[in-house]
């Protein structure tokens, strides 16, 4: 065989690869398999040019072998090129042919919730945990002694009064507030410094669009040695903040209940309009949240413990009255209706 | 308790500001819960004379007047059916503004000219009453303003009185608190008493027989009185607090209550039978017709002022309708008394009555000054009514009566530490007062004080540092936090444990409910309980609100199925609800303050509607048995408690179905910790119920105490695992769980079971249904070889295919 004749061979190979490179490219990559085949392929023409090879004499052999190697790098290279943009466009036509509406609203799960009285509730807990409070409990069904009398609030006082209470028995009441609980626990411990916090359900017989029959308090009882009224502002101070938040100022009026004194009931500043008056308030800047004193000598001389030597605080307030005003609530009524629009907010 | 302005400033000197007045009663603990300003807003009313009247010619309801304003008689039109020639009026002229912006203009009724307006009482803001127009006295000037007319103008607080604090029950107690804030003077109300004539006791005899509900009991004579209509500033002053004008005598005595916060009672002397005013106790069977016109059957516990003959008055709390002082009255016998709180309040109590008397009676009145408001409102009387004061008192005083002020120790120490404030024995002194509570002498740190009388409340060192904490005003007490050692504070493990089912439960997909803990008797018996449930031994309350809440609960699920009723009445179907209430059981007494009652959590689970996912592209599935079931079990998987599963519920639970029901069971005590199941129709018909619903009752106190998982880790495979699918069929009464239990409990490398599939259907005989179960197999530290795991799941389908009515496909 004549080495002119290879080498044209190999010449016009090129001319023609590069042409139908060129088609293909211009085709949009149409063709480009079928072309790789034919050119690339272990029967395909550049291969075919290496099998010439033998015709060649020995010595021209390496040479020709060279251009035939550069020949196909070159090729392998523009395949490359036009197969990865061949695939590009693939994935380009794939993405823009997704029918997807992103704007179709997402798939969720339907959320559970907990009720808005457990939230305050377990806040309330973790706060006064976090300052050494101890959670204690008593029954709600409850021999009236450790609801009254040992409260100082004797039979036939007027104090009574301040009380609408449910009897279940002859001396037994439902308890008319969380106070029966400072009873328990005094009488179920050695004399010694007190931090102790107890929410629960009490009732009334009461029931309109501000009372109801069941409602939830918080009592909070402090004793120690050298407790003053003045620990008790700081820490209901303390409280009113975290609850109303910073800033909030505390206002504390006289009162009378028979197991504090000195008693008195706590107003909060307003939260919605910070004391200049509103509905909310009632055109007053301050809004009621508990009741509070430092813990009357008869309580602790009920329980057997030394009221010289002790001396304490206790406060109460509602967890309702605290999620209504949190939430802006307008109806204690709505908190145990267990309807499905309100309790899906929470 | 309403206060008018204008009554207390006849004993001090207070600001103009009422606002200011009202923040000083709000900090002495006299919370103000209204106050009313009268004739504010407006403008142009002044006293006219109704010179002539006469029908209007065209309508028979109104009157045409000429009405004279202090310049000039204009021509009115009046509806009022009580105008009258000669009367002074309150008329807004042409021009004048109203509450509310309400402009008088010239009118025209009916052809009749009016030039102003006649005014009713509650046109002016001035009261409730539209009766008919306002009559003034026939002494008021024509021309004089609204706001210059007394008694008329004047501005009201009502405040809530504790019921320690008595003395605030009339204007001089609540004067004398506002003295002291203020800094200005008490003025006591004075007159002097002339008394003429024969003695008391030669017009009446009086006995008090029983002393212990009536330790002070104090009588004088008024004789020839002259009963009618009261003075102009003694009715404004009772209207002023919201009080009926009845006659001049019984005006007088209502002035002093509401002046001293002391109760009294004038007699007709001349219908007291015998002459005679004994306070005695009851016969039973006695009765008496009391003011309110209920006739009252007297108990033998009730004490009474009687005559010769019959009882009068139920001491104390309300006067009778004879003896009472009318018209043809002219002489009184005057009762003032010092009842004991707790006799009138037991009788208060014992009749269901309560009046401004038994109010303060109860409370407990002033014990040492008794004799001095006899005095006051014998004069009063006098001074008002006419007649003359017979010589002398008719007094009765009980042993053990106190006659001097009780004396109070206080250390000075003692109330610094306890208020966290500087204070010394000069500070607490002038501070006291102010109250009237007068230093008497010192004994080293210990100071002491005499009580007045009229605060019953200071008993003790710890009462008078209450009023210092008054007298310097809470507000100014610094706010401190105690220095208190750190202490760290777990919850309680039942607190723990409802937490975190609470909290799983709402990651799925559940809401917390909130009810009130009562239950009707209808609720339970809707139940379908067995008479031997415990859910029956309810406790009742002895004065229920209503019979919906007459009980209380011994199962949460009656106030959760009213919810979903609630609900499905609202259009909401799909309601997922759980609640930790509290059931009341009756229970044995143990001892003298037992209750006999006892108390527990209990958990409350109800699902009504479909089970769906808020997408509209979500499956919707009902919620069934096996929806609550599962929500029970990843609840149990959460707190770690691994509980026997025990089908159906027997008869510990009536309202669940029979077949779609379970009971929890602790494996090692064998407590029922829970039931659950779908509610059995006849309970889901009675609760009006329209969609199947589910529910489970699960008690947190056995929960607490069974067996729980310790959370150690866990070695875990990380080779792939090998599945082996099978398909049977089976009867319809063959179980899941009865297949689970063909399986032997040892097959080499078998690590799960799981039910792909129950099909029902075309290619399955009728009573029958196909299950395709899927059993895994792995190695721990490999993977298995195809030997080992086709050697393993052999065992597993020879021994389904060897139990009775399993076909393996
Ligand atoms: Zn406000």
């Amino acid at each position: 065989m004549d080495s002119n004749n290879v080498n044209q061979d190999l010449e016009s190979l090129k001319i023609r690869l590069l042409a139908d490179l060129d088609t293909c490219d211009q085709g949009g990559g149409d063709g480009l398999e079928e072309l790789k085949v034919r050119y690339l392929g272990k029967k395909g023409e550049i291969y075919g040019l290496m099998r010439g090879m033998g015709a060649l004499p020995a010595d021209q052999r390496p040479a020709f072998g060279q251009m035939v190697n550069t020949l196909r790098d070159l090729a392998e290279e523009r395949f490359a090129v036009l197969e990865s943009r061949a695939a590009e466009q693939a994935i380009a036509a794939k993405l823009s042919a997704s029918t997807v509406d992103p704007t179709l609203p997402g798939t969720r799960s339907e959320l559970g919730h907990l009720h808005p009285l457990t939230v305050v509730r377990d806040d309330t807990i973790d706060f006064f945990r976090g300052m050494g409070f101890e959670l204690a409990e008593a029954p709600e069904v409850d021999h009236e002694w450790y609801n009254f009398e040992a409260l100082n609030i004797p039979p036939e006082h007027p104090a009574r009064d301040m009380h609408d209470t449910f009897y279940v028995d002859e001396g037994v009441v439902m308890r008319t507030h969380t106070s029966n609980v400072q009873v328990h626990y005094l009488l179920g411990h050695e004399p010694g410094p007190v931090r102790m916090l107890a929410p629960g359900c009490v009732y009334r017989v009461d029931n309109d669009a501000s009372h109801a029959p069941m409602f939830q308090q918080v009592e909070c009882l402090v004793i120690d040695e050298n407790i003053s009224f003045s620990h008790l502002k700081g820490v209901m101070l303390l409280w009113a903040e975290h609850v109303f938040g910073k800033g909030t100022k505390l206002r504390v009026r006289p009162s009378y209940f028979p197991f504090t004194e000195p008693s008195a009931e706590v107003d909060v500043s307003c939260s919605l309009c910070g004391g200049a008056g509103c509905r909310l308030c009632k055109h007053t800047g301050w809004i009621e949240v508990g009741g509070c004193g430092s813990v009357d000598p008869a309580v602790l001389t009920q329980v057997g413990w030394d009221p010289e030597r002790w001396t304490g605080f206790a406060f109460g307030f509602g967890i309702d009255r605290i999620a209504l005003l949190k939430y802006g609530i307008p109806n204690i009524g709505l908190l145990t209706r267990n309807e499905a629009g309100f309790l899906r907010q929470f | 308790m309403l206060l008018s302005l204008s009554w207390l400033k006849r004993y001090t000197d207070l600001p103009d500001d009422a606002s200011e007045i009202s923040a000083a009663l709000t900090s002495l603990g006299f919370e103000v819960e209204a106050v009313q300003v009268r004739g504010t807003g407006i403008e142009g009313v002044v006293v006219g004379e109704v010179r002539a009247c006469a029908k209007h010619p065209e309508a028979d309801k109104l009157s045409v007047c000429r009405v004279f304003d202090g310049v000039e008689e204009v021509p009115v039109v009046c509806g009022a059916p009580n105008v009258a020639a000669g009367q002074k009026v309150l008329f807004a002229r042409v021009g004048a503004v109203l509450p509310g912006d309400f402009k008088i203009k010239k009118a025209n009724l009916r052809g009749q000219e009016s030039f102003g307006m006649i005014c009713a009482e509650d046109e002016l803001g001035l009261g409730e009453s539209h009766d008919g127009i306002l009559v003034l006295s026939a002494s008021s000037v024509p021309g004089t303003t609204l706001q210059e007319i007394p008694g008329l103008c004047d501005t009201t607080f009502e405040i809530s009185v504790t019921p320690n604090r008595p003395d605030a029950l009339g204007h001089l107690g609540v004067a004398r608190e506002l003295a002291a804030r203020f800094g200005k003077e008490l003025r006591l109300p004075e007159l002097p008493l002339a008394e003429s004539g024969a003695a008391a006791e030669s017009f009446v005899t009086m006995k008090v027989e029983d002393a212990a509900s009536t330790p002070r009991y104090i009588g004088r004579v008024i004789n020839g009185v002259k009963v009618g209509p009261s003075p102009e500033w003694l009715v404004h002053a009772l209207k002023s607090i919201g009080k009926k004008s009845i006659n001049n005598v019984v005006d007088c005595t209502n002035f002093a209550l509401m002046e001293w916060g002391q109760p009294s009672h004038a007699f007709d002397l001349d219908t007291l039978a015998g002459k005679t005013v004994v306070v005695r106790k009851a016969t039973a069977g006695e009765s008496l017709v009391t003011l309110d016109g209920e006739t009252r059957t007297l108990k033998a516990a009730d004490f009474v002022i009687a005559d010769a003959e019959k009882a009068l008055v139920l001491a104390g709390v309300m006067g009778g309708t004879v003896s009472g002082v009318t018209e043809k009255t002219v002489n009184v016998f005057l009762e003032v008394a010092y009842f004991d709180p707790r006799a009138v309040r037991a009788q208060a109590r014992r009749h269901t009555l309560s009046s401004d008397s038994s109010h303060r009676f109860e409370r407990g009145v002033d014990p040492l000054v008794t004799a001095r408001v006899s005095d006051y409102l014998a004069a009063l009387i006098a001074s008002t009514c006419g007649g003359s004061v017979a010589t002398g008192r008719l007094e009765f005083t009980a042993d053990l009566h106190p006659v001097t002020p009780r004396v109070v120790s206080l250390r000075p120490a003692r109330a610094a530490k306890l208020l966290g404030v500087p204070l010394d024995a000069a500070r607490v002194k002038s501070l006291l007062e102010g109250l009237e509570v007068r230093f008497v002498e010192e004994d080293g740190d210990t100071l002491r004080f005499a009580i007045p009388g009229f605060r019953n409340d200071l008993e003790r060192e710890v009462d008078l540092i209450e009023e210092l904490a008054r007298r310097l005003d809470y507000n100014t007490i610094p706010a401190v936090l105690p220095a208190l050692p750190l202490k760290p504070v777990d919850l309680p493990p039942a607190e723990e444990q409802a937490r975190a089912l609470r909290g799983t439960l709402r990651d799925l997909g559940l809401s917390e409910a909130l009810s009130l803990r009562f239950m009707s008797k209808r609720a339970l018996g809707n139940l379908n309980l067995a008479p031997e449930d415990s859910r029956n031994d309810f406790v009742p309350l002895k004065n229920p609100i209503s019979e919906e809440w007459e009980l209380l609960p011994t199962t949460p699920l009656p106030a959760l199925l009213h919810a979903l009723e609630r609900n499905q009445n609202m259009q909401e179907h799909d309601v997922r609800l759980f609640e930790i209430g509290r059931a009341f059981y009756r229970a044995e007494k143990t001892g003298p303050r037992s209750t006999g009652v006892r108390e527990e959590p209990v958990l409350g689970i109800a699902l009504m509607g479909e089970w769906k996912e808020s997408s509209w592209s979500a499956r919707k599935q009902p919620v069934d048995f096996t929806r609550l079931k599962g929500v029970v079990e990843n609840m149990l998987e959460r707190v770690r408690v691994d509980l026997e599963w025990v089908a159906g519920v027997g008869s510990k639970a009536g309202f669940l179905h029979p077949i779609e029901s379970a009971t929890l069971v602790d494996p090692v005590s064998g407590d029922v910790v829970g039931v659950l199941g779908t509610l059995h129709p006849k309970v889901q018909a009675a609760f009006g119920l329209k969609l199947p619903v589910v529910v489970a009752e699960i008690y947190p106190l056995a929960l607490l105490t069974a067996p729980h998982r310790p959370l150690k880790f866990q070695a875990y495979a990380t080779h792939p695992a090998s599945a082996r699918d099978v398909n049977l069929v089976v009867g319809e009464a063959m179980r899941h769980g009865d297949l689970l239990a063909v399986v032997p409990k040892n097959v080499a490398y078998l690590n799960a079971t799981r039910l792909n599939s129950v099909y029902r259907g075309k290619g399955v005989p009728e009573g029958h249904k196909a299950l395709h179960y899927t059993f895994t197999y792995r190695h721990m530290e490999r993977a298995l070889t195809d030997e080992e795991v086709g050697t393993s799941h052999a065992q597993v389908t020879a021994a389904l295919a060897a139990a009775d009515g399993v076909v393996i496909k």
